[in-house]
């Protein structure tokens, strides 16, 4: 929470950039961790625990990375972190998706989803527009 | 259509029995489907009576149908080999009892089930070789009592001039609800010398003149919840006759072997103690294979100048010796026993039946050198291989009666009861015992076995009763007579009772030919009603250990033959009840009763299982829940006794040239989990894992690994580094 709220706060581009990197990083990791333990020392609500993490750090990093990449004037290199974080971090949230049978879910609701994704893209699509349209370098 | 219905209720009726969790531990109780109004028993009358060397039983047992429904229940009679037999089954509705008919086990049977399958009441008792049992099969109507009337006779041994009986009297006290009666009478040919109720000492028991004596029990509360020990003993030496309403005359003679008049020719012969040790995988786990050591030494060390020993350690596909012979044991030998139990390390399978051929040659030298060969199986009682079951049995059987050779057991932490049954099975039937070490005990139950052993003393005595050439002896003749034993012989010949009796036994003793005669008045020797039932009982004991050990159709066929004639329930003849039909029905075998029949039979065991469906209203599970349900079955896969246990002799991947070259017509499946399989190949036991065993080709495991690896490195390298000198923003 501390994270967040210095983010808020503004405490830097890089940093957020960064952040996000770390975030999709970690999903990563704990995705990874999930896999190794498959075999006889596989523990079903260990991996949902990890798989639950993995997902809440994708959905952070991928925040993060998206809040950085709609700056126009960022350095090179933090875009690049961030484009990173927010690959990783989607890739995790697909892993995650596969393996904790939510794609299932999906495919019963896909209309729902899709209906309601819509308007959560517009509304982001709005706010960025609204925060700074001169900045928008687009995502 | 008869062999047709009878292999139908044969395997209805085994499955079910085989479904019945412990039912063996239950004796006389009725074993019925689960109801909430469970057949109850009213009340149980025992008349036991005792004389020398014999013991029968009658228990009356009224039971009762509350429910509404017809219920069919199993009566279940553990009964050990050697010891009781049933012999005399009839079933008593109202005041009326109906008597059983004896016939072959397969035909009294089918008879049973077409009598119920015409509506008629029934009773059968039969013996299930699968778990060495006799039941009795009974119908109750509803609202209605059914009483049984059950004869269990048996031959008792003597040890050290005393005879002791055991009844299961505990079962009785806790299952009848009414009443209990128990009435005890011990009646022998020549003086008492004592009588005890050893368990219930304060039970008195009434003298009548000096050869017969009483005890009754009228309560449940005076059993205490104790089984009822008898221990009685008469004179060194008895004579009594007995002439039945045919003509038929019995005669017996028994003498111990510490009576004055040939104690001094009884000489214990040496042992030849040949110790049998599992050496498998499993023997490694708990602290069982130290515990096996000391013992094999204890034993050693207990055997005189003149004794021999050998050890021969069984575990995987091949066994180990001490010597290639049984040698005279001196103390200096000590130091080579240690090496050699050093030099073992316990892994592989257990098969009880390799070391069986190695014992077997020792016997027959130490039978050559005039020794009691004595074998000692040291086990944790889990054989993972080879025989199983009664083919094992046999195989000891076999082997402890070709050799005379009294079996014994050490069972060494035994992992479940079921273990330590086994071992029991395999020793206690073969004249030996089982004794279990529990931890530090190991001292005491070597101790005790070696205090068990009784070994002969005199052998080759012959009997003889020179005045009755058609006499036929019921006794082995010739016969040994064991440490704190006796010499019986038991004849049916013909004549009456105030003929003479001249009992001869003749051995060889002090070099030179011996005999002892007993010679008496027929009128001066007492009666003894029972001896009939001794001889009959004797004589097919000694069949049924023939028939354990080879199964030889002459004297099958005599034993039938001779059990049918006395109505004795052996695992080859059976008793039949049958009621007559008191309605005018159909006598048509109706196809309904008949499936009632079977139903009844197999006691309503067979209860269709809960649904044990898996999944959501969909169906569909995700990867992690497939995972999970993969793992769990890899568990119980590895978990599985000769996996855990060490007990596999090799480990090969499915699908490699080693599991390609086993031949699958011949190997035999010893456990068949989800993943793995263990193979009973030739004398090696397989286990076969799943290609992803090897580690490396675990796909999801090293990719994960070197996943988690990677991001994590990648992620200590971005968190080390240095922010830039400017950011925009």
């Amino acid at each position: 929470m501390r994270i967040l709220e210095r983010i808020r706060a503004g405490s830097g581009v890089e940093r957020e950039a960064s952040y996000g990197l770390q975030a999709g990083l970690l999903a990563i990791a704990l995705i990874g961790i999930t896999l190794a333990t498959f075999g006889p020392f596989f523990f079903l609500s260990l991996a949902y625990v990890l798989m639950s993490a993995a997902g809440a750090f994708a959905l952070l990093g991928w925040r993060w990375a998206d809040r950085v990449l709609h700056l126009a004037k960022t350095q090179s290199r933090v875009r690049t972190d961030a484009q990173i974080g927010r690959i990783l971090s989607i890739v995790s949230l697909l892993f995650v998706l596969y393996y904790s049978g939510l794609w299932i879910l999906l495919a019963v609701t896909w209309p729902i989803v899709l209906f309601f994704g819509l308007l959560a893209w517009s509304a982001h699509r709005a706010r960025v527009t609204a925060r700074d349209p001169s900045t928008e370098a687009g995502a | 259509m008869r062999i047709a219905r009878s292999a139908l209720v044969i395997s209805l009726v085994l499955p079910a029995l085989l479904l019945i969790p412990n039912h063996v531990v239950a004796f006389c109780e009725i074993l019925e489907p689960p109801s909430s109004f469970p057949t109850q028993v009213n009340g149980t009358q025992v008349e036991i009576r005792l004389t020398e060397g014999f013991a029968r039983v009658v228990i009356i047992k009224e039971f009762y149908n509350p429910s509404n429904e017809p219920k069919q229940g199993q009566i279940f009679f553990p009964l050990e080999k050697g010891h009781e037999l049933i012999t005399d089954l009839r079933l008593k509705i109202g005041n009326v009892v109906y008597n059983s008919s004896a016939g072959d086990r397969g035909g009294a049977l089918d008879d049973f089930l077409t009598a119920i399958a015409q509506g008629q009441d029934a009773a059968l008792v039969q013996y299930d070789p699968p778990r060495d049992v006799y039941w009795i099969a009974v119908t109750i109507p509803p609202k209605e009592t059914r009483t049984t009337i059950t004869t269990l006779e048996m031959p008792l041994a003597k040890r050290d001039g005393s005879y002791d009986y055991h009844y299961r009297l505990s079962v009785d006290a806790r299952d009848s609800v009414a009443y209990l009666r128990v009435h005890l009478r011990v009646e022998t040919a020549t003086p008492l010398v004592h009588v005890h109720l050893l368990s219930h000492p304060d039970v008195p028991v009434l003298r009548i003149g000096d050869r017969a004596a009483e005890a009754y029990i009228n309560d449940t509360g005076t059993v205490q919840g104790r089984d009822l020990d008898v221990h009685f003993g008469a004179a060194s030496s008895a004579l009594a006759q007995w002439v039945d309403p045919q003509g038929e005359r019995y005669v017996r003679y028994s003498i111990d072997a510490w009576d004055p008049s040939w104690r001094n020719f009884m000489a214990p012969m040496p042992r030849s103690l040949l110790v049998a040790v599992d050496a498998s995988g499993s023997m490694g786990l708990d602290d069982r294979w130290s515990a096996a050591e000391e013992s094999v030494s204890r034993l050693a060390a207990d055997l005189h100048p003149g004794e021999t020993f050998n050890v021969v350690a069984f575990g995987g596909p091949s066994v180990r010796t001490l010597d290639s012979v049984p040698r005279e044991w001196t103390p200096g030998r000590s130091a080579d026993l240690d090496r050699f139990l050093a030099s073992l390390t316990p892994h592989g399978s257990t098969s009880f039946a390799d070391p069986l051929a190695v014992i077997d040659g020792w016997a027959r030298t130490a039978t050559a050198l005039h020794q009691q060969p004595i074998f000692v199986l040291i086990s944790d009682g889990r054989p993972s291989r080879g025989l199983e079951g009664l083919e094992l049995e046999r195989a000891f059987s076999e082997v402890a009666y070709d050799r005379t050779m009294p079996i014994f057991a050490l069972a060494t932490k035994p992992a479940t009861h079921a273990d330590e049954s086994l071992l029991r099975n395999l020793s206690h039937f073969q004249g030996g015992d089982l004794f279990t070490l529990h931890g530090d005990d190991t001292a005491a139950q070597v101790g005790s076995l070696l205090g068990s052993i009784r070994v002969p003393m005199l052998v080759g005595v012959r009997s003889d009763l020179p005045m009755a050439s058609d006499a036929v002896f019921a006794n082995a003749n010739p016969q040994t007579v064991v440490q704190g034993g006796e010499a019986i012989v038991l004849a049916k010949l013909s004549g009456g009772s105030a003929d003479p009796i001249d009992v001869r036994l003749s051995w060889t003793g002090a070099g030179a030919a011996q005999a002892l005669e007993r010679t008496a008045s027929g009128t001066g020797v007492p009666l003894q009603s029972l001896l009939g039932r001794q001889w009959v009982l004797l004589k097919i004991h000694g069949m049924l250990a023939a028939l354990r050990a080879h199964e030889d159709p002459a004297t099958l066929d005599a034993l039938k033959a001779l059990a049918t004639e006395n109505r004795v329930v052996t695992p080859y003849t059976s008793l039949l009840v049958v009621i007559p039909r008191t309605d005018p029905g159909s006598t048509e075998a109706s196809p309904a009763a008949a499936d009632r029949a079977f139903a009844g039979i197999g006691g309503g065991l067979f209860a269709a299982p809960a649904s044990s469906g898996r999944g959501g209203p969909i169906g569909v599970s995700s990867p992690l829940e497939i995972e999970g349900r993969k793992a769990e079955a890899l568990r119980q896969d590895l978990a599985n006794p000769l996996v855990a246990d060490n007990e596999l002799d090799r480990r090969i991947f499915a699908g490699s040239p080693e599991d390609q070259q086993i031949d699958p017509t011949t190997a035999v499946i010893r456990f068949q989990g989800t993943y793995v399989r263990v193979l009973e190949v030739g004398n090696e036991l397989v286990g076969v894992f799943p290609d992803d065993f090897r580690g490396l080709s675990l796909y999801p495991t090293t990719f994960g690994m070197a996943l988690s690896a990677l991001s994590l490195a990648a992620l200590f390298v971005v968190r080390r580094r240095r922010p830039s000198a400017s950011t925009a923003g």
